[in-house]
């Protein structure tokens, strides 16, 4: 009688024991599904205010272009003039320098927030790359001002090559500017345009500080800025080479480095051209017969 | 930058409006202008999304479905080109609850290419499910690789199989 009522009890308990077992899973559960929705709107939120930063990045750089448009345009105007005075032509050229640089520096610093939020579309123009890279040249070489740093172009039949002009345009400012900053006054740097196996080379040479080999390998690196001593001889923030390398990974492209330390560095980058450009001429000679002759068209 | 673009070219057809223009892989292109966008498709999965009220259409071309996290996050990837395109068109003034979806591509051309077609398939249907959108039309799959005219005015696709593989 005595292990009956005992062993009712222990059913007792064990019964007992489920119910509580079970009560704290279903709480479990929900509490489950309280974080889960929870996440849910968060992720919602997060993929909202992502939304939000990139169109409010992309508002910014045309309130911020437009007026810097305005400056360079009109500094330039003005130190052209001729019924100018010294003293003004000088203030004129400055702000003219000032507002380039910082033209340059911004449009690094968007084009690298472009690519760090994976907003980067490439649009492939027609460029005369002759004429890009000389305009470029050109304004650094205003910019070279005191260190006066010859840069001389040339050209062994590269003329057009379908690329995204915007961003090849960053890639050789970030070039051009790097040899004339690292390089000592008066010397010359040498910037050859050619074509090599189906590949669009750009190669800039220069006769600057030379780079060293265990910085060659940090160099593309983010933010990295190579220090002669303990100050920081030079402007910048770094950003230059890495954005470089990103761009060129996009584009397909790549860029390398051969440098001697006291004897100056070769950049050479070399962008695919053979696909782009046959697929451009042909849509362009043919148009729609290249890719319709009617037959086995089907409508959707 | 002195050049204009000339992968977009006036026709000299009977409509002077209307423009072409050549997608290139890892591309995004919509408009509101009347267009007619080339591409060409192996494994590749292009999504036209077009919006039958406001008469705007959009196209992608990406390669692989999903952005690893290593390298660069760009429209080369389904779930950034979808993003891309959708946000295309909502700038250009489309509404969400009018655009409908067609999906072409996805081929599998190289026999080993660890299903690329079929897994990029995958990822425009659930991305296109996710967004509620709704797919009207598709020609995925099979060993062709696809010739695409998108006329982004009407939302007409035009497709031809090409015999040999692309992509």
């Amino acid at each position: 009688m005595e292990d009956k009522k005992l062993k009712h009890a222990s059913d007792q308990d064990l019964l007992n024991e489920i119910e509580a077992r079970f009560e704290q899973k279903r709480s479990l559960i929900v509490e489950q599904n309280r974080v889960m929705s929870q996440l849910n709107a968060l992720n919602e939120k997060l993929s909202d205010s992502e939304m939000v930063k990139s169109r409010f990045l992309s508002n910014i750089r045309n309130e911020i272009n437009n007026p810097l448009a305005s400056i360079i345009g009109l500094s330039n105007r003005i130190f052209m003039a001729n019924n100018l005075d010294e003293t003004n032509r000088k203030s004129a050229k400055l702000i003219l320098e000032e507002a380039q640089n910082l033209s340059f520096q911004l449009s690094n610093i968007f084009c690298a927030a472009e690519i760090e939020a994976g907003e980067v579309e490439l649009e492939f123009i027609n460029l005369n790359v002759n004429n890009m890279v000389s305009e470029v040249v050109e304004e650094f070489s205003l910019l070279s001002g005191k260190n006066k740093v010859k840069v001389n172009v040339s050209n062994n039949g590269l003329d057009k090559l379908v690329t995204d002009a915007e961003k090849l345009r960053i890639v050789v400012a970030n070039l051009v500017s790097n040899a004339i900053k690292f390089s000592p006054t008066g010397s010359e740097v040498d910037f050859q345009l050619y074509s090599e196996d189906n590949l669009a080379i750009l190669e800039l040479i220069d006769n600057g500080l030379g780079i060293s080999d265990e910085k060659q390998n940090v160099i593309f690196d983010r933010f990295t800025q190579i220090n002669e001593g303990t100050t920081k001889r030079f402007m910048g923030q770094g950003l230059g080479l890495s954005l470089v390398k990103a761009i060129l990974d996009i584009m397909g492209g790549k860029v390398e480095l051969t440098s001697n330390l006291g004897k100056g560095s070769t950049f050479k980058v070399s962008i695919p051209i053979a696909e782009n450009t046959v697929r451009n001429s042909t849509v362009s000679s043919s148009g729609n017969d290249f890719l319709f002759d009617e037959d086995d068209v089907e409508e959707f | 930058m002195s050049e204009t673009g000339e992968n977009i070219i006036n026709s000299s057809g009977s409509n002077l409006e209307r423009q072409e223009y050549f997608l290139y892989p890892s591309n995004v292109y919509a408009s509101q202008q009347e267009t007619e966008v080339t591409t060409i498709l192996g494994s590749c999965i292009s999504v036209c999304l077009y919006d039958e009220k406001n008469k705007i259409g959009g196209i992608n071309h990406y390669m692989l479905p999903f952005w690893n996290g290593v390298g660069l996050a760009s429209p080369k990837y389904g779930n950034v080109a979808m993003k891309h395109l959708l946000n295309k068109m909502l700038d250009l003034g489309a509404e969400e609850e009018h655009v409908v979806a067609k999906v072409f591509g996805g081929a599998n051309v190289i026999e080993i290419d660890n299903y690329i077609g079929l897994r990029n398939y995958i990822l425009a249907a659930s991305r296109l499910k996710r967004m509620k959108i709704k797919i009207i039309a598709e020609s995925v799959g099979g060993e062709r690789g696809r010739k695409l005219l998108f006329n982004t005015k009407t939302g007409v696709v035009r497709m031809k199989l090409v015999k040999k593989s692309i992509n």
